[in-house]
């Protein structure tokens, strides 16, 4: 339970310190570190539940079970991620057009936004959820505006309206699973996730469906799926890097999660078919799509949100499997990748002073460790063996061939190869164009380090995974409230 | 509940930024209306307790601060885009109407079917309301008008959701406005207009 408190108290212990502490320096310090505490609390709290101790209920509405660790843990990976890169870019905020203001205020956005996250993924209501969500929402707002461009206001502004009316879809779903619920029960209702799945055999079937579309509109939305994604590759590409690497790897991941718990409550109701019908071609035409329009980009932070899209489909479609070992393991595997790729964007944008695709070129020459990073980034969100998400599409690509959904498995097939070849093509020039760039002296030197980190755990995450492994993640997964 | 929905109506029709402040006002103070009504005549504190709120934030707090963010950036009028609002007025009509005869689709078990059609109607006029604006504010006035319709579905068909569920849904919404608001700002002045449908520089 202390420990539990700690995963609250550190993001909230940085983001005073932003408040309260005028220099920069000092914020950037108590940053990493209560990040790197943060990573702590998160193994100390998931490890006994994923070893199968009895779950723990926390206070109100809050539980801990297989999955809600699963992405505590994932979420504050990345969220040390952000923070170290954050602390080292900002050496000069100057540099990644910052005030020091606005660094400090990166600083304490960033830390209150993964107190949000964390309780989306552990909310045990429905009412929570979309509460924390919200939260979420309005928290990461002000973090897409921070450099002030006319660009950023214009992506938060769009981000602002669409996941508003998305989320308010999500209520509006909530509201009608509760409708839905036939007359007798209506004494002992509550919104529990665990209360809804064993009495939605019961519900009103026609009114129930009509909810599962509101919650996809929802938090597809959130998520980023291909319809309603619109507002992500501009909420991506104008956020300073920190800022997209919890956008990429935090926030479209509490989306997800919201999914799964959703699609959890839909599995045992009668309208089961939903998931696989609806949820599944939806991300498999997210894929297809993002795939597609990966092809002409100018931008390779827009290049990267497009890659997300992609991942949220491929993610999309595990939930609408329902198959929690591919869902946990890709989710982890995009978010580290992600991560890893948006902060050396940062890298690149300070050294280059731009991250538009025809000006950058010739990296490898100008700074071979930058070079090889970049690549190493592109495999790994790519989906490249050795990293994890190798063998998370794999799993799924068997996994929709064994359920006989061929036309999904082909669509994803083709989405990802386009997308190969196209990042594949974006990034070869930028790593060994021929083009003279215009940087100057190499300075890359620590601030790589995060970015690395991140990608070594992606990549022994990809090696370490057997079946016998997968096997007992099952089960580890499903340890808590949605078995 | 039909007062709700004619405030709603009558939103479409007009392009005074203040009048359609008024409107939300009135929308408002009729929702808060429900569980204050309710609450009293059950003697039931939580009701009574929610329903000032509603009435607090939704009808005298938030268009207060958007009536004083409209006057701060001297916006008065909004124009529309694509339809008129002659003819947005017509279509909210014809939406009211196909949602009210078709309401006990929505409609939970042992709820009024009218009430349900008419959530669903204020919520259609809602986006309504989004898609042909093209001033900023009137963005944020249709979003609200949609999420009074969910309030509203919500307040009807369903047990209600915890109290402490409902009030943080509340206080999400304030500050969602503040912060719209802020953001409006911001576009002022960098954008020297608020015209969102002039807003393309992200592309790709």
């Amino acid at each position: 339970m202390n420990i539990v408190l700690l995963l609250a108290a550190c993001p909230v212990l940085i983001a005073v310190a932003a408040l309260c502490i005028r220099d920069l320096r000092w914020v950037r310090v108590i940053g990493a570190t209560g990040s790197m505490l943060h990573v702590c609390a998160a193994v100390a709290v998931a490890v006994p539940v994923l070893l199968g101790r009895p779950q723990t209920r926390l206070f109100a509405s809050f539980q801990l079970d297989g999955i809600s660790v699963w992405f505590i843990l994932t979420n504050s990976l990345v969220f040390a991620g952000a923070m170290t890169t954050a602390a080292l870019l900002l050496k000069d905020p100057a540099e990644i057009h910052l005030t020091e203001r606005s660094g400090r205020a990166l600083f304490g956005l960033s830390a209150l936004f993964i107190v949000a996250s964390n309780a989306v993924v552990c909310a045990a209501d429905l009412g929570t959820l979309w509460v924390a969500m919200e939260a979420s929402t309005l928290i990461t707002a002000p973090i897409i505006l921070l450099s002030g461009t006319r660009k950023s206001i214009e992506a938060a502004w769009k981000y602002l309206i669409l996941c508003g009316v998305g989320i308010a879809f999500a209520l509006l779903g909530t509201m009608m699973v509760m409708a839905s619920a036939q007359r007798a029960e209506l004494g002992t209702m509550s919104l529990n996730i665990e209360w809804l799945r064993s009495h939605a055999a019961s519900f009103n079937g026609p009114l129930l469906r009509a909810s599962f579309v509101f919650f996809i509109l929802g938090y597809g939305t959130k998520a980023g799926l291909f319809p309603v994604h619109s507002w992500l590759p501009d909420a991506h590409s104008e956020a300073p890097a920190p800022g997209s690497m919890l956008l990429s790897g935090a926030l479209l991941n509490c989306g997800m999660v919201s999914l799964w718990r959703i699609g959890g409550i839909f599995e045992a109701s009668n309208s089961g078919h939903l998931l696989s019908r609806l949820l599944a071609p939806m991300g498999a035409v997210t894929v297809l799509a993002a795939g597609l329009m990966l092809v002409h980009q100018r931008d390779l932070k827009r290049m990267f949100a497009y890659s997300s899209v992609e991942n949220m489909g491929l993610l999309a479609v595990a939930v609408g499997f329902r198959s929690a070992p591919i869902f946990a393991l890709h989710a982890l595997a995009h978010s580290l990748a992600k991560a890893s790729a948006f902060s050396l964007s940062g890298c690149i944008a300070r050294e280059f002073g731009t991250v538009t695709l025809s000006k950058l070129s010739g990296v490898m020459r100008l700074s071979p460790r930058l070079g090889f990073a970049l690549l190493g980034a592109g495999a790994a969100v790519m989906g490249a063996p050795p990293f994890a998400a190798f063998a998370s599409e794999w799993l799924l690509l068997a996994r929709a061939a064994d359920m006989h959904y061929f036309a999904i498995a082909i669509a994803i097939v083709i989405g990802l190869a386009i997308s190969f070849v196209a990042v594949l093509i974006h990034l070869g020039r930028v790593v060994f164009g021929e083009k003279p760039g215009r940087a100057a002296k190499s300075r890359s030197g620590w601030s790589l380090i995060p970015s690395v980190v991140l990608l070594v755990a992606a990549a022994v995450a990809g090696i370490v995974v057997t079946p016998s492994l997968l096997a007992s993640l099952e089960r580890a997964l499903g340890s808590g409230g949605i078995r | 509940m039909g007062i709700a929905t004619m405030a709603a109506l009558w939103m479409l029709g007009i392009t005074r930024v203040r009048t359609m402040l008024w409107g939300l006002a009135v929308l408002g103070a009729a929702l808060g209306g429900l569980p204050l009504y309710e609450g009293v005549s059950r003697g039931n504190g939580g009701g009574v307790l929610l329903g000032c709120t509603v009435i607090a934030v939704k009808a005298v707090a938030v268009p207060i601060f958007l009536n004083w963010n409209a006057c701060r950036l001297q916006m008065t009028r909004d124009r529309t885009v694509g339809v008129g609002p002659g003819s947005a007025m017509l279509l909210g009509a014809a939406i009211v109407v196909l949602c009210f005869f078709h309401g006990q689709r929505f409609a939970a078990a042992g709820s009024s079917a009218g009430d349900a059609g008419l959530s669903i109607a204020m919520i259609a006029l809602g986006l309504t309301l989004m898609m042909t604006r093209r001033l900023a504010v009137g963005l944020i006035i249709g979003f609200l008008v949609l999420d009074n319709g969910i309030f509203a579905f919500g307040f009807t068909q369903t047990p209600g959701m915890p109290l402490i569920v409902e009030l943080g849904v509340l206080f999400d919404l304030f500050l969602g406005v503040l912060l719209a608001g802020f953001v409006l700002f911001r576009i002022r002045r960098s954008f020297e207009h608020l015209d969102v449908s002039e807003m393309r520089e992200l592309r790709g």
